[in-house]
């Protein structure tokens, strides 16, 4: 009994799922950032697969949201983007992941 | 987008994109392992301690090398990662850093083969691992090292080198022992497959991602 309570807490926990990190291109984008300091947007472009509109807008609503942070810099004289997570992003992917383990726990057998 | 997320598999989809797409990393260890073919030649001329040093010195020449192409080729095609160490990371770091040089001594080990390799061994030992217990050694180490390496970072022909390397040392000592010393074939050939992999992987990075000029 008490199990299916708690089971049924964890599918409940999804209603308050955050938007901003539950989106699949932009969770990408922080599972990326997770595991890294720090990567250029060239790097995101070519490991998400999305195009350069679609990573540049869902990086802007990751700052908006202050998961990220953005440095626009040169090298040389190319343009280089650094974007780095920052803790309250990599708070906000624990969170998820803990909310979207719990929900999605496989029940056992019988 | 179809997969199952999981942070470790993008971790290693992350290496691999950094370290192993381009075939620079594969070109590097082909080249030693061709220096090492031509090792014998070079030893025979040089004599032993400033062949060693012309090893070390090529090596990180072509360490050099490898960086500045990496910058200069890979970065702005597959992008810039600052890497974040975590105890763990480090701990790891540390563990592969002590296996290859590990690795690399046997390898030189076998190559220099001085007098006190040949000591006592314990008479039920078999007389094929008695004759070739530093090779045997080596096969073990590379093929540990490099099918954790292929199983830790997701790049399965890291198995493959393991097996062609410590297999060619092996055969080479098999083939040429008791023999004036001469170009090592099987590990040239070890060397050559190892090249043509990492030759052929930078033709494909190069046409699958072109150089940026600008971000869009």
């Amino acid at each position: 009994m008490g199990k299916d309570r708690r089971q049924g807490e964890g599918v409940r926990d999804l209603g308050g799922v955050d938007r901003v990190v539950h989106e699949p291109a932009r969770l990408m984008i922080l599972m990326y950032l997770y595991g890294v300091k720090e990567a250029d947007a060239l790097f995101l472009l070519n490991a998400t697969e999305l195009t350069w509109g679609n990573l540049s807008s869902h990086v802007s609503k990751l700052e908006e949201a202050g998961y990220v942070e953005v440095d626009k810099g040169f090298v040389g004289k190319k343009p280089r983007t650094m974007i780095r997570l920052t803790s309250a992003g990599r708070k906000a992917v624990d969170a998820y992941r803990h909310t979207m383990q719990s929900a999605l726990k496989r029940p056992k057998a019988g | 987008m179809n997969e199952t997320p999981s942070l470790s598999e993008v971790q290693k989809r992350t290496v691999r994109l950094l370290s192993y797409e381009d075939g620079l990393w594969d070109l590097l260890l082909g080249m030693i392992f061709v220096l090492l073919a031509v090792y014998p030649i070079t030893r025979a001329r040089l004599g032993p301690a400033w062949n060693l040093a012309l090893f070390a010195g090529l090596v990180l020449l072509m360490t050099g090398i490898h960086a500045v192409v990496r910058r200069r080729i890979s970065v702005p095609r597959l992008g810039y990662v600052k890497a974040r160490y975590t105890p763990a990371h480090k701990l790891i770091l540390a563990i592969t850093i002590a296996l290859v040089v590990l690795t690399a001594g046997l390898v030189v080990l076998t190559l220099v083969r001085p007098g006190w390799l040949a000591g006592p061994s314990a008479a039920d030992t078999p007389g094929w691992v008695q004759a070739y217990q530093v090779e045997i050694l080596v096969l073990l180490a590379l093929v540990g090292l490099f099918s954790a390496m292929g199983s830790f970072f997701g790049v399965p022909r890291l198995f493959l080198y393991g097996w062609l390397l410590g297999g060619a040392n092996l055969v080479s000592v098999i083939l040429y022992r008791g023999t004036p010393e001469g170009f090592n074939l099987p590990l040239a050939i070890a060397a050559g497959v190892i090249l043509f992999f990492g030759a052929s992987l930078l033709v494909r990075m190069l046409r699958k991602y072109p150089a940026r000029g600008a971000e869009a």
